[in-house]
């Protein structure tokens, strides 16, 4: 009974954040000399850079100049709106840090009822299989992963935690973030297990749109080389919502649906 | 061999002697008087551009452990700064208001644009530049922005 209902606390719980945007929020990108402390705020939000729900701070990593993983992160702090804790700089290069499993999970719905209401379970339709009712309808399994990344720099940018894992979905930056200016092309670039991945949907949303400036988000798609390309016209921090979703390898799953959720700063010129 | 590689240097040293005179100019600026609560004397910063080249001429930053503002000269930061090039540079301690003549020397380096930034603690940033082709002019001007005044450079002859 406990373990069930505690499922059923994180099935809600994570269900809550597919509604949200994950953001990885950096106090600063870009820093003249180390050591230097950043803080970090991770939080599944609507707004950019704004604040709503912690999220588990299992699930933040932090990759060192090096690319290797940085194992003591000091202390983590998981509040009511934001998962916070200051990393310590103190090689300098650009670090990389995530939020977010590598690995893909499971997401099955399923219509029920007179009304056909929309149920949602964390499973494979096999696994769920105990789960859901006989009369069940439009029963789907996606299969989804969705992370949050950002980079800082502290003196001369370094390509190492650029480089891609070639597994699964990921968004690699071709611009190096630490020269990102307003009014020159950022291009990304979009990896399905290392293979450039065209129509992956790139949604760029400014901070400064909650003050009702430029309130547009910019869209662009990736190109058959799985490029995207796009200009900024401000300076300030910014999310771009990364994704993709169509019909799955995995025999466990319908569809997939990956978005990376990359939080940046375009610097003035 | 030995006698190759002095002359090799003798070649070098008289090159170097030829550009030097050759190309040198006189870069001559305001600091405006800034009427604040909070005065912070800027960091300056010129340097020469050609390409994606860069060429540090000259910074002015906090001396010592105070100096983490430096990445504030932005487009100084991303073409020098952070790679430590501006060791090289004519390195000084930030001034006040005032007037400011620097004799900068350009190697053999002659059409380029010259790029002056200015950045301020708790207030602005100024970003300026000019193309400078030695064979064409010798005098050239920059209107003053709102960290930096007005800028007169002469080529040296």
């Amino acid at each position: 009974m406990f373990k069930t209902s505690l499922c059923a606390l994180a099935v809600v719980a994570a269900s809550s954040s597919f509604a949200h945007d994950l953001m990885v929020l950096p106090s600063k990108s870009i820093l003249s000399a180390v050591p230097a402390n950043v803080a970090v705020d991770v939080t599944a939000t609507h707004d950019v850079y704004r604040f709503d729900k912690a999220v588990s701070p299992d699930n933040v990593t932090v990759y060192g100049p090096d690319g290797k993983r940085i194992r003591d992160l000091g202390t983590m702090v998981k509040g009511a709106t934001r998962t916070s804790f200051d990393l310590a700089v103190t090689e300098e290069g650009t670090y990389k840090i995530t939020y977010g499993s590598s690995m893909a999970g499971y997401m099955t719905t399923y219509e029920i009822g007179e009304r056909n209401t929309r149920k949602r379970l964390r499973g494979n339709q096999k696994e769920m299989a105990d789960q859901i009712p006989a009369d069940a309808k439009n029963i789907e399994t996606t299969k989804m992963g969705r992370t949050g990344v950002t980079y800082i720099t502290s003196k001369a940018p370094t390509d190492t935690v650029l480089k891609p894992s070639n597994q699964g979905f990921e968004m690699v930056p071709v611009t190096h973030p630490a020269d990102y200016i307003n009014g020159e092309e950022i291009e990304i670039k979009t990896l399905m297990d290392g293979k450039p991945l065209a129509g992956a949907k790139v949604v760029v949303k400014a901070e400064s749109a909650i003050y009702g400036i430029a309130a547009e988000p910019v869209e662009v798609s990736t190109d058959k080389s799985g490029v995207a390309r796009f200009t900024l016209d401000n300076a300030g921090r910014y999310n771009a919502a990364v994704s993709y979703s169509g019909p799955s390898s995995d025999p466990l799953a319908d569809k997939e649906a990956y978005t990376v959720f990359y939080t940046f700063e375009v610097v003035y010129e | 061999m030995r006698s190759l590689f002095k002359t090799s240097m003798l070649a070098a040293t008289l090159s170097f002697a030829g550009i030097t005179h050759a190309a040198s100019m006189e870069v001559s600026f305001d600091i405006p008087q800034v009427t604040t609560g909070k005065y912070a004397r800027p960091y300056v910063a010129i340097w020469a551009e050609q390409g994606k080249e860069s060429k540090p001429l000259l910074v002015w930053h906090l001396q010592g452990q105070e100096d983490k503002w430096l990445k504030d000269l932005r487009r100084w930061w991303r073409k020098i700064g952070r790679y430590d090039d501006h060791v090289d540079s004519l390195t000084g301690a930030t001034k006040g208001p005032g007037h400011y003549q620097e004799t900068l020397d350009l190697g053999d380096w002659s059409e380029f644009t010259l790029y002056v930034e200015a950045a301020r603690e708790n207030g602005g940033r100024s970003l300026v530049k000019t193309n400078i082709d030695l064979n064409n002019a010798q005098a050239y001007s920059i209107p003053a922005d709102a960290e930096i005044g007005p800028i007169q450079i002469s080529i040296n002859p």
